[in-house]
């Protein structure tokens, strides 16, 4: 097992407009990319459940092109509105820093 | 690979881009660096749209904001954290009101540092607190006079309120600075996102030339 905080380039999130938040895990290497992708544990599923909300309401995207892995789910609380903790975003990441991914399994 | 990256930032989709003519899909682009400098992209379609759409985006003035900032350092006030903040809260309404400023008039946000002030009901850390955690208060109200009462209250009850166990009876509160409350100035909320058919991609846009 390895954390995505181990083995991906970046694990970030922002907003994408002001009703989502949009969370990008991006490889430096195509293998790694490909052997996370064999895994299956990056998929829609697990963003409804990290992030609290129905699976209909993630738009999940593998990208090959960029080695990235997006989801873009909605906000609890719109930006800036009463409450919201997080005007930009950008720090909404960290549940998947601890997500395991089973790479050595497939060895 | 750094230029495709750019399709990441602030979109839902990498591959599906809404613009007021159509939608680019770039599901299946090759970027190819020609250069140190140059990239060549390709593979690219756009697909036209039966009507142009135009997207506004505006805000409306919610109020006034008022902040105070404190923090604890007391174990006791750190383990019952949670009834004591709807204590406080109890108590701020009925100052308030006494004060004359309705429950209606008022919006009291305590941010919780140290626990969940980033991510709020989204944390799913649940482990022990650490050793302090720092209080943002917010209060908004229809005017900054009325926001920066209730955060005085807000504040002074923070600071002063009983709970069980308490020893610190000075004062549950390190407040880092005085004046302690700050005036925040208006706050808006996002209320139009919304998007407008239009005959043409330019009447929305009109130019006025003047000589001057």
């Amino acid at each position: 097992m390895a954390s995505i905080a181990s083995i991906a380039q970046v694990c970030k999130s922002k907003n994408a407009g002001p009703f989502f938040f949009t969370i990008d895990v991006v490889f430096e290497k195509k293998e790694m990319f490909e052997r996370v992708r064999a895994t299956n544990v990056l998929k829609a599923e697990l963003f409804a459940d990290l992030y609290k909300v129905d699976l209909a309401d993630v738009q999940f995207t593998i990208y090959p092109a960029a080695l990235a892995f997006k989801a873009t789910v909605p906000r609890r609380i719109p930006a800036g509105e009463i409450g919201d903790s997080d005007v930009y975003g950008a720090q909404q990441h960290a549940p998947l820093l601890a997500v395991d991914i089973p790479i050595n399994d497939l060895d | 690979m750094s230029v495709a990256n750019f399709a990441l930032h602030e979109n839902s989709s990498p591959v599906r881009h809404v613009e007021p003519g159509g939608v680019l899909d770039t599901t299946d682009c090759v970027f190819e660096a020609v250069s140190d400098r140059a990239v060549r992209i390709s593979g690219m379609r756009w697909e036209p749209s039966d009507k142009l759409t135009i997207k506004l985006e505006g805000v409306e003035l919610v109020g006034y904001r008022a902040v105070a900032i404190c923090a604890t350092r007391d174990p006791v006030l750190i383990a019952t954290i949670d009834p004591y903040l709807m204590r406080v809260r109890e108590i701020v309404a009925e100052k308030t009101s006494a004060f004359g400023i309705a429950a209606a008039d008022y919006e009291l946000v305590i941010r919780v540092y140290g626990r969940d002030g980033v991510m709020g009901a989204l944390e799913p850390y649940k482990g022990p607190l650490g050793h302090e955690l720092c209080f943002v208060i917010e209060a908004i109200c229809p005017t900054q006079e009325q926001a920066s009462a209730v955060i005085a209250i807000a504040r002074t009850t923070m600071l002063h309120s009983d709970f069980p166990g308490r020893l610190c009876k000075e004062g549950n509160m390190a407040i880092p600075f005085s004046p302690s409350d700050l005036e925040a100035g208006a706050m808006y909320r996002f209320s139009v996102f919304h998007t407008v058919e239009v005959d043409t991609p330019t009447e929305m846009f009109p130019i006025r030339y003047e000589k001057v």
